[in-house]
């Protein structure tokens, strides 16, 4: 991944310059409109909270001083993510409106990747809509931890950092969350079939 | 649940852990001797396994567009505000609220001796009109008065301790005036004197009372605010 050059660059970020800071987006924003949509699971909500947390990343730039880069601007992601799904929890009605859930779940499936592999191609459609559809159903701090994780790729620690918790509640959320979507893909064999073997017995 | 745990010494987050290459060296190493032999934790690996794979190989979608700020976003968000946040107030009222307490307890400790302390030079404030009853009740000849004092004080402090709500704003001028009680060597007062210093002082130490549970409460709330 792109990282910008960060001494030099992070200075001028810490002043205030805001092409420095358009750099820094630039780097990073594929990575936060990821994060964002699979929190979100819809296009709108995603480019909604990745805006604002951009903005809200600007103005909290003298926060950044000594911190790693990334951890830092997906934590202020991961709480416009937060910050997004509570204003839906309290007038859920509304964002069920404005969100059709059809759209939400199979819209950024779609995305064409020339260089995919016979199983990502499994996972394009139904089964990565259903996979989406899962993760939506976890709990926010697990869901967090596994799209940090599993998609994102970030370290125990970086995911610590972004979620301003402890390695050790970072495990435990990442391995209940999986546990979770282990169980539902366990529970719809016939969809997931290419993922996982159906077996009998498990814990 | 503990014949479980025996036949299973490893748990979900053990094999979620082991994973992501996360479990020290000894740990990694029991857990993997386990899975060796126990069929339901090497299924549950497998499949721990395949549903981080699966993720993994969720395609990546591209920002629909370019989220580079233009001038126009900050104008409106300054950088400054945002972490200046609660700027000096905290320390100001936190400094507030230990002096007052201070002084407040200098006074108790004033209204607890023999009655011979000094007097504060501490304006009576209105504030404390239980006080000030209850004292009334209790006012009698300048014998009994130490007792009365002494067991009159305890209530100063509930009183205090009560009443932050009816203080919205811990007002900075009662502590400026009543915090440094002028040490004026005094004579024995007469007995009505003496009665308007009583109160006075306890007036005094009630009101600081209340600007320091104030400036916590006042304190508390902007932090509150802020996050």
């Amino acid at each position: 991944m792109a990282e910008p050059a960060e001494a030099e660059t992070l200075d001028r970020i810490l002043e205030g310059d805001l092409n420095a800071f358009n750099d820094l987006i630039a780097a990073e924003q594929h990575r936060v409109y990821n994060l964002c949509l699979r929190m979100l699971g819809s296009p709108q909500a995603a480019e909604d909270a990745c805006q604002e947390a951009f903005i809200a990343a600007y103005r909290n730039v003298r926060t950044l001083r000594g911190g790693n880069v990334r951890s830092w601007l997906m934590r202020i992601a991961s709480n416009a993510c937060i910050d997004e799904l509570r204003r839906r929890r309290r007038r859920p009605q509304a964002s069920l409106d404005a969100t059709p859930e059809g759209e939400d779940e199979g819209t950024p499936m779609q995305v064409a990747d020339p260089a995919a592999g016979p199983e990502e191609l499994a996972l394009r459609g139904e089964v990565g809509a259903a996979l989406q559809a899962e993760l939506l159903r976890l709990p926010d701090d697990q869901r967090l931890a596994v799209v940090l994780s599993d998609i994102e790729g970030l370290s125990y620690d970086e995911i610590a950092g972004a979620m301003a918790t402890s390695v050790g509640t970072v495990k435990s959320r990442i391995s209940r969350g999986r546990a979770r979507l282990r169980e539902a893909v366990r529970a719809r064999p016939e969809l997931f079939s290419g993922l996982v073997r159906p077996t009998q017995g498990g814990r | 649940m503990t014949l479980f745990w025996r036949r299973h010494p490893v748990r979900d987050e053990d094999l979620s852990a082991l994973l992501d290459g996360a479990l020290d060296v000894a740990r990694r190493a029991r857990v993997e001797a386990h899975v060796e032999t126990c069929d339901a934790c090497r299924v549950a690996l497998d499949e721990l396994r395949a549903v981080r794979v699966a993720l993994a190989a969720l395609p990546r979608a591209q920002a629909p567009r370019s989220f580079a700020l233009r001038p126009a976003d900050v104008e409106a968000a300054p950088v400054p505000p945002a972490p200046a946040g609660l700027g000096r107030a905290p320390a100001l009222l936190g400094g507030l609220a230990m002096v007052s307490f201070v002084a407040f307890f200098v006074l108790l400790g004033v209204d607890l001796s023999d009655g011979s302390g000094e007097p504060s030079a501490g304006p009576g404030v209105s504030t404390a009109s239980g006080v000030e009853e209850q004292y009334d009740a209790a006012g009698g000849d300048g014998e009994e008065r130490d007792d009365n004092a002494a067991e009159l004080s305890p209530p100063t402090e509930v009183t205090a301790g009560e009443e932050p709500a009816d203080l919205p704003d811990p007002v900075a001028p009662d502590a400026g005036d009543a915090a440094p009680p002028a040490e004026e060597p005094i004579r024995r007062a007469s007995d009505p004197d003496d009665d308007a210093y009583w109160r006075a002082a306890e007036a005094a130490a009630a009101a600081l009372g209340l600007v320091a549970v104030g400036s916590l409460a006042l304190v508390w709330w902007r932090r509150r605010v802020a996050s």
